[in-house]
């Protein structure tokens, strides 16, 4: 009988949910990100905006299957910080053991094509980031101030529609062990983004140069598709976090 | 009894709903989020008509969509200057009926006057604020704080500035043409000539395949061969397709004599032109529909149609109270 109620209460602990975060520190290379960009022709951009969305999170089980995180988070930040542990994303899922996270950044193509007016924040029109031109949010919005020659001008890399809703692979269903484990008090999982990578290439093999005007002002095209490939290659999973005791406070 | 049904109507709110009806002007169908009031028809008339949505505050709305022709571009204007004198690459397209169109934007990609509405305030070549700026502009003036109050409840947002603006926008209807009188069995609204070209538009010159429907668009975008190399895409700016290049929505033909000049760019000055355009069968274009092609028409058929496009002039506009700004 006790062995029951053990094993009713495991099953149980393992059936509910609980708080998972995604903590974001954002770098420059292996440094901590200061809000500086240097493109790799060595033009400085200095970050006034970088919002994004963060939506369609699952954990990734040692047999490849995943478990959804319902939810759906913008990350807004300005120019001056902090770079560093900043909340991506809060969802519930059930505690247990898991290989991974995958996650995108966009919205998904069944609320990218509504109309943005009838939403409420953070899908409404104030947080700035749907196309009024074009139906379709906004997923990854950058935005600084950069001296090209002895002009200052306004950098804008906005990357979106539904070809560029980047899918996050952060579990590798390959190497044995446990990357993410989830108590019943939930688990902050510990997220990298190398901000440097953004800007790090650019089209067929060359620098993303500033100089050249298809660079300085991006909303679709060859150079949105190379902001997809470079920010592809930009998210890491970081530390094997452990299970927290206490249960989280999902109000902050 | 009239005590009792007073009472009635003021318990049961019906009085209030009554008194609205009556002051509520015609207008296009409001989506369920934004339903019409008069207090956001009479906030998004000061804000349309107010320099406030402006960067260095000398532009409006009206200032490209200008009552006195049909709320397109000013006289002969075929871009007409945001900030600075800076130019953008499209004309203004008429407001006139703009509440009952489904695609909006040349390039037909707003999905409603809402959305479309921060377009013009956001273009560096228009307005030229960011939403954050045209927000905090609105809060910090005590009139527009208490008419947002009014028509919302709550402080200034965007949304609902832009649902303001596309409230008052909703009440630009306007269908009082010759055309529309001549529908209605007034067979003295049309000349003979412009009799003549109704039936052109409609048949040899096959017009209406593209202007269908009351306000003469059937909304979708077409390539209408005016370009080759057009640096604007139109349709393709979206959908990144090269066979959507240089495709824009048929515009709207209601009030055409009123907003010179034409196309996308303003770049056909006179209604003559643009039949010319469309008897010749266009310039050569991948992406053409179709339905361009030599016409055949004779110099007196062109003058037939232009004759029955004005006929789509609705005069009473520029003097309706309604549309004009209040000062």
């Amino acid at each position: 009988m006790r062995k029951l109620i053990i094993l009713a209460a495991l099953s149980l602990t393992s059936a509910l949910a609980a708080p998972v975060s995604l903590n974001l520190n954002i770098m420059n290379g292996a440094q901590p990100f200061t809000g500086t960009l240097t493109t790799s022709a060595g033009q400085s951009i200095q970050t006034t905006m970088w919002q994004m969305y963060v939506s369609n999170v699952a954990l990734v089980k040692a047999d490849g299957t995943e478990v959804a995180v319902p939810g759906l988070n913008l990350i807004k930040l300005d120019g001056k910080g902090p770079f560093q542990n900043i909340v991506a994303f809060k969802g519930d899922a059930p505690a247990g053991q898991y290989r991974g996270i995958r996650f995108d950044v966009g919205v998904p193509r069944t609320l990218n094509h509504v109309d943005a007016s009838t939403q409420k924040d953070p899908l409404g029109l104030d947080v700035g980031m749907f196309w009024a031109w074009n139906p379709g949010y906004i997923f990854s919005r950058y935005e600084g101030k950069a001296t090209i020659g002895n002009q200052t001008t306004d950098v804008y890399l906005h990357m979106g529609e539904d070809k560029r809703r980047l899918t996050v692979d952060l579990a590798d269903t390959m190497k044995p062990g446990t990357a993410i484990s989830v108590g019943a008090g939930g688990q902050t999982v510990n997220i990298s983004l190398d901000a440097s990578k953004m800007v790090s290439s650019g089209l067929n093999g060359g620098k993303f140069d500033l100089s050249d005007a298809a660079y300085v002002q991006v909303h679709g095209g060859a150079v949105a598709d190379q902001l997809y490939l470079n920010l592809s290659g930009a998210f890491s999973l970081t530390g094997a976090p452990q299970a927290s005791a206490a249960p989280m406070d999902m109000g902050k | 009894m009239k005590r009792f049904l007073t009472v009635l109507c003021s318990l049961t709110g019906l009085g209030s709903a009554v008194a609205l009806l009556a002051t509520l002007p015609v207008s296009a169908p409001a989506p369920a989020e934004n339903p019409l009031t008069p207090e956001k028809i009479a906030l998004g008339k000061r804000l349309f008509f107010d320099p406030v949505l402006s960067r260095d505050r000398t532009v409006s709305c009206s200032s490209c969509h200008d009552p006195q022709h049909a709320f397109a571009d000013p006289a002969g204007q075929a871009i007409s200057p945001g900030i600075q004198g800076r130019l953008g690459r499209r004309n203004a397209i008429s407001l006139i009926n703009a509440g009952d169109r489904g695609a909006l934007t040349w390039s037909g990609t707003s999905p409603s006057l809402e959305t479309q509405a921060v377009i013009p305030m956001t273009d560096h070549a228009e307005l030229d604020l960011t939403i954050d700026e045209v927000v905090a502009r609105l809060k910090a003036d005590n009139q527009y704080s208490a008419l947002f109050r009014q028509a919302f409840g709550e402080v200034a947002s965007m949304q609902n500035t832009v649902r303001a603006l596309a409230s008052f926008e909703r009440t630009l209807e306007s269908r009082n043409a010759p055309y529309d009188r001549y529908q209605a069995g007034d067979a003295s609204a049309f000349t003979a000539q412009q009799a003549r070209g109704m039936d052109l538009f409609f048949g040899k010159a096959d017009c209406f395949h593209c202007h269908t429907g009351r306000d003469f668009s059937d909304g979708r975008a077409h390539n209408n061969a005016i370009q080759l190399f057009n640096p604007d895409v139109g349709l393709a700016e979206r959908t990144e397709d090269d066979a959507d290049v240089g495709k824009f929505i048929s515009p709207s033909l209601r009030n055409v004599g009123l907003t010179a000049p034409y196309m996308h760019d303003g770049s056909f000055k006179t209604l003559r032109e643009v039949v010319e355009h469309y008897n010749a069968g266009g310039e050569p274009n991948p992406n053409a529909d179709p339905l361009i092609r030599p016409l055949g028409l004779t110099d007196a058929e062109l003058d037939d149609i232009v004759a029955f496009l004005k006929t789509l002039d609705d005069s009473t506009i520029a003097t309706n109270p309604a549309f004009r700004e209040e000062k």
